[in-house]
């Protein structure tokens, strides 16, 4: 239910994305613009198959030995939580440690070490119970000592994750028996546990723990082995407090920096799961018994983004106007091949308090001229910051641009690199209309980093006061009736008036061989959102 | 004496500048890596960096002196081999020798280039030396051409159209070629064909070619003209005063192969997934771990500058003319 704020999250997409974009030529993206799809065989149609497809039911059986094949990051990958950035660290962190909260299929959340969350009256305190169960791979048992350790690292400025416990007052974190953290705030938080599902908060270390290089958690899976860029070997935790879980006896994690190698190492069998699949390789396969095909149910928040503190975007009309220009589907089916989720413009869908009730917004190009000749732009030119950071964000770019000709705008592509994109010394938040992905575990996390005035990741520029107080309310307030409100007033004004074009839920899609079991298609990370404890071979 | 002399200033000569080569080498190294935009510290921070937090780092890593007070300390640490921490390691404060990290991918690479260089130089030597004996007949055209058309491709195609055959099409080797902690690449020779072809592909029909055409003028000359009409039987003066007279020729097309090769190993490894020095390359430039990148950078270069001096060395040996022209 977290969500990522972070641009670890993106660059987490980026970084295997780069690998997983799919060669779309100019051509056929253009080609593709109409949203109609048609056949049987249209983007459209295979999405409605695909999407949620896990591999194979059955019963449970355990032992053996599984492979799973990334891209990886090189040698920054880690097993320090408070370094965690791309999706092999966090596969291999979910596999070593804990989260506090789990997520389970169909966008929710279970208890992971925490189970309860208590609140007092106005959301000032909470009292976290937590599992007593447990035990670390050393032996040790698991107690409120090591959340207290963990949260109070997290405050590090160093941390990845450290603006998502800004409003816990960590210097008075208190326990209350070996199994309960007494949890102060410098600021009511209604839903405490949102901000703790994404994978840069979402772990508890060992109290104590300084050196990583031989890591003690209390997942599933040991550490046998860690060569950053290259391997993890990990033998099953026999202790694990989940009933008969894990499945496996071993689960080996390998880094690869090729896409090509990474699926011709699935059909050599020298890899029983590999992650990602690229978009026209799964459409190619998504039918075929080859291997199985796993698509997610949601994916991070594709979005083009406009800068609302300057003109041409700060008057509202050309954001509306923009807005109605998107034909979404047509977007999805030219830049993802189809596997992807019609987003209305707020992130979030599926998520709890998503305000489902507002009408999808569609492309309107009548309307959308009509605004801009109100605004006295009928002839607006724009330029579209774009990058090759993530799959179909150029192809998106294309044709988001052909799309703004029928509205008489003229769009200008200008293509930069990956690396000074999201580089804040760079272009990173100077940019007037560009594009991102936002990872969203869940609402408060996100609406925080990137939609309040003093967001960092604030690359609209949104400078509302009313916005934020609405929006604080939102996420102090502990009557969920009250709180769900907030939250459809604040999406609605959102909705109205943003300056994001949120067009899809990028659906993640990975494969597994026909022995694999028990992987789901995962609702933000992909891939099962990593629960490895679930996963067997048969 | 005099001879023994002459040999040793000229080998001398070459070998100052390779190391005036290689420090120039190591300056743009030095400079490309620093002018890449984005730095460890903000790679393992993530985008919600803290400013203090980043210049922590940085001041750790020494990205708050001098430009060319930094150049100058590692290269006085990199001239003694000491390498330094990886970037990303001191990021991430664990400080792990770059020495550690490429060890053994250097090892891999290594394995990898001498099984490729064991198989290039005979190939070449055979397949040129046939084409200048049967210049413009049929075995030449087909020679010329074949090897032509595999060095007109960059090896991931290639690579690809290998794997193609032997894998998908044949199943006879593997497509991936990895090595697991612990073994040995010649543990496992199988997993070397394919990376080793696609380099010996890429080079051979050029390298040929090469030998051809010091084959010919060879054959040309006024001394295998004389034992022929002397009556030597066609085999013998092949063997006897061809190849030996364009061996020397023949050196520099090799070393100028496997300098080229070394630039090809880091696409080859990353098709392949190969655990080797240009993955490793791959993943460090990736990760914006610098030092790593400068470090596996210079030792490129000091193996080609390496290989350009053996080279003439060998040639210096070959050709006595040359031990006197100084």
């Amino acid at each position: 239910m977290e969500m990522k704020d972070s641009r670890l999250g993106r660059r987490n997409f980026i970084f295997g994305a780069s690998a997983a974009v799919g060669t779309i030529a100019l051509a056929s993206t253009l080609a593709a613009c109409s949203s109609d799809g048609g056949g049987s065989g249209s983007p459209k149609t295979l999405l409605a198959s695909a999407a949620g497809r896990g591999t194979k039911l059955g019963n449970p059986k355990r032992g053996g030995h599984l492979r799973v094949a990334m891209i990886g990051n090189g040698t920054s990958e880690t097993l320090n939580t408070a370094h965690l950035g791309s999706p092999i660290d966090a596969m291999r962190a979910f596999a070593v440690y804990d989260p506090l909260v789990r997520s389970a299929p169909g966008f929710k959340t279970e208890p992971g070490l925490a189970i309860n969350w208590e609140h007092n009256d106005d959301g000032t305190e909470w009292r976290v119970g937590l599992r007593k169960d447990v035990t670390w791979h050393d032996g040790k048992p698991f107690t409120a000592d090591d959340v207290i350790y963990t949260w109070r690292q997290m405050g590090n400025p160093d941390h990845v994750g450290h603006s998502q416990v800004a409003d816990i007052d960590l210097d008075r974190l208190s326990k209350d028996g070996d199994h309960s953290v007494i949890v102060p705030l410098k600021k009511p938080i209604g839903r405490l546990y949102d901000f703790f599902v994404n994978f840069t908060t979402a772990f508890v270390i060992q109290n104590g723990t300084k050196d990583f290089s031989n890591p003690i958690g209390t997942g599933p899976f040991k550490v046998d082995r860690f060569i950053p860029g290259e391997r993890t070997v990990l033998s099953a935790h026999r202790d694990y407090w989940d009933p008969g879980r894990p499945y496996l006896d071993q689960m080996t994690l390998l880094s690869f920096t090729d896409q090509s190698a990474l699926e011709n190492a699935l059909l050599s069998k020298e890899a029983d799961v590999i992650s990602p699949l690229s978009y026209p390789t799964a459409r190619a396969n998504l039918n075929t018994n080859n291997y199985q095909v796993i698509v997610s149910e949601g994916g991070p928040n594709y979005v083009f983004y406009m800068r609302m503190d300057r003109e041409p975007f700060d008057d509202v009309r050309v954001r509306q106007a923009m807005r109605l220009i998107a034909d979404r589907q047509a977007l999805i089916n030219a830049s993802l091949s189809g596997f992807g989720e019609v987003m209305n413009d707020l992130p979030g869908k599926g998520l709890p308090f998503y305000n489902g009730s507002i009408e999808q917004r569609k492309q309107d190009i009548a309307k959308a001229k009509s605004l801009l000749k109100a605004a006295g732009k009928s002839d607006l030119q724009v330029i579209l910051q774009t990058a090759p950071s993530l799959p179909g964000f150029e192809e998106a770019a294309l044709v988001f641009a052909e799309q703004a000709k029928k509205a008489g705008v003229t769009v200008t592509v200008k293509k930069e690199t990956t690396a000074s994109y999201f580089n804040h010394d760079l272009l990173f938040m100077k940019m007037d209309f560009a594009q991102d992905a936002l990872p969203t575990p869940a609402l408060a996390p996100r609406y925080k980093s990137s939609l309040s005035s003093e967001a960092s990741l604030n690359e609209v520029h949104r400078k509302d006061p009313s916005f934020d107080a609405l929006l604080a309310k939102a996420i102090a307030e502990p009557d969920l009736a009250k709180a769900a409100e907030y939250w459809n007033q604040l999406q609605q004004r959102e909705f109205d008036e943003g300056g994001y074009i949120v067009w899809a839920g990028a659906l993640q899609v990975n494969a597994a061989a026909n022995n694999v079991r028990g992987i789901s298609g995962g609702w933000w990370l992909g891939l099962d959102d990593f629960r490895s404890f679930e996963w067997w071979l048969a | 004496m005099k001879l023994g002399r002459y040999r040793f200033v000229a080998i001398l000569q070459r070998l100052l500048v390779g190391v005036a080569t290689l420090i120039a080498a190591s300056v743009l190294v030095f400079l490309g890596t620093a002018v890449i935009p984005g730095s460890p510290a903000t790679a393992i921070l993530g985008a919600e960096a803290n400013p203090e937090a980043v210049a922590k780092i940085e001041q750790r890593l020494g990205y708050d002196k001098p430009l060319v007070s930094r150049y100058l300390d590692w290269l006085g640490n990199a001239a003694q081999g000491d390498f330094g921490l990886s970037a990303v390691s001191v990021a991430q404060n664990q400080d792990k020798p770059v020495s550690e990290i490429i060890s053994r991918p250097m090892w891999n690479t290594l394995c990898l280039a001498l099984a490729a260089i064991a198989l290039l130089i005979p190939a070449s030597l055979i397949l040129g030396v046939i084409s200048a004996l049967k210049a413009n007949k049929w075995q030449d055209h087909l020679i010329s051409t074949f090897g032509l058309l595999a060095a007109s491709l960059p090896e991931f195609v290639v690579g690809a159209l290998l794997v193609s055959v032997f894998f998908v099409g044949l199943d006879l080797l593997p497509p991936i070629s990895l090595v697991a902690p612990g073994e040995q690449p010649l543990s496992n020779p199988k997993i070397l064909v394919l990376p080793v072809l696609t380099l010996v592909l890429t080079l051979v029909g050029w390298s040929a070619r090469l030998v051809r055409s010091g084959t010919i003028e060879v054959l040309k000359a006024d001394y295998v003209q004389m034992a022929r009409l002397n009556g030597i039987r066609e085999r013998r003066v092949v063997q006897r005063y061809v190849l030996r007279n364009s061996l020397a020729p023949s050196v520099q097309i090799f070393a100028l192969c496997i300098q080229y090769l070394f630039g090809g190993v880091i696409v080859t490894e990353a098709v392949f997934q190969y655990p080797g020095i240009g993955t490793a390359l791959v993943m460090a430039v990736n990760s914006h771990d610098n030092s790593l990148v400068q470090a596996i950078a210079t030792i490129l270069a000091a193996v080609y500058i390496s290989i350009n001096i053996a080279a003439d060395a060998i040639v210096i040996q070959l050709v006595p003319k040359l031990r006197t022209q100084v």
